[in-house]
């Protein structure tokens, strides 16, 4: 019995230290493509000890990770989640930004040079190819 | 004797002027791949105090009954009384601090297109002082 417990506790030990609590911080989505063939999923990770964090750069790589993932267009309808992780009585949080999006290969509307600035022609442009 | 305690001190000092980043939330935008465009960054910030903190730390260092205990569960009682409900960061006293952001934008990049727009809400923290802060990053590419 003694030598059962000998191994069970220390592997409870183990697995309550390798196992985290999760809370999503922020969810948020932006206009999903119809192209939706070429999913991207990028994340970046920041680990704290003790809550001691001194800054937040980490998420400055987030936009040049999913450019990289799409080097010939544009990611569309990215999902961006906040997580927060936190490992065996919260001595070490992991502090993770993941975002998923839609790889697009067809040319940005905005940047486009026939592209209208004034919203009323865009409105009759749109009018025009319905009819 | 005197060395240490000047250490300590120092030590002290150092580490109450150092601050913690805390993330709350990021936000993206969709991601443009164009080439060229100018990077750019505005940012809003509120300084505030947490009360809860000075009283936390006024009712560690006092004794019962003393001045710092006293002013300690009052701080505690404003918090409670007057800061309650959800948050994000540590209340602060001028809730319109970010609300020209949109339009700063706007003004650095006349004219032109903002893409990869990066929203992040972070806080500054000091021991009782807080900074929170709105950080909007994008990149101007001016049409054609």
């Amino acid at each position: 019995m003694k030598r059962h417990l000998k191994i069970l506790l220390p592997s409870l030990l183990l697995f309550g230290a390798l196992n985290g609590c999760a809370y999503t911080s922020a969810v948020s989505l932006t206009n999903i493509p119809a192209q939706r063939d070429k999913p991207v999923e990028v994340s970046v990770k920041r680990w704290i000890f003790l809550g001691f964090n001194f800054d937040n750069d980490q998420v400055n790589e987030i936009i040049p990770k999913l450019k990289e993932k799409c080097p010939n267009g544009s990611v569309r309808g990215i999902l961006t989640k906040d997580l927060t992780k936190a490992y065996f009585l919260a001595f070490i949080w992991a502090r993770e930004t993941i975002a998923k999006g839609y790889c697009v290969t067809s040319k940005s509307v905005a940047m486009d040079e026939d592209f209208p600035s004034d919203g009323t022609e865009y409105a009759a442009m749109i009018e025009g190819e319905d009819q | 004797m005197r060395i240490s305690w000047t250490i300590g001190l120092q030590s002290l000092l150092l580490l109450s002027l150092q601050s913690c980043a805390v993330l709350h939330r990021v936000q993206l935008s969709d991601v443009e791949n164009s080439k060229g465009g100018e990077p750019l960054s505005i940012k809003a910030s509120e300084t505030t105090v947490d009360f809860r903190e000075a009283g936390s730390i006024l009712k560690a260092i006092g004794k019962s009954k003393s001045g710092a205990q006293g002013a300690g569960d009052l701080a505690d009682t404003y918090a409670a009384l007057f800061q309650y409900g959800p948050r994000t960061g540590t209340p602060v006293f001028n809730d319109e601090y970010a609300r020209n952001l949109a339009q700063e934008l706007f003004e650095k990049c006349k004219g032109g297109h903002l893409s990869n727009i990066i929203s992040v809400r972070e806080t500054r923290s000091y021991p009782v002082i807080k900074g929170e802060i709105v950080r909007i990053d994008a990149i101007c590419t001016e049409r054609k």
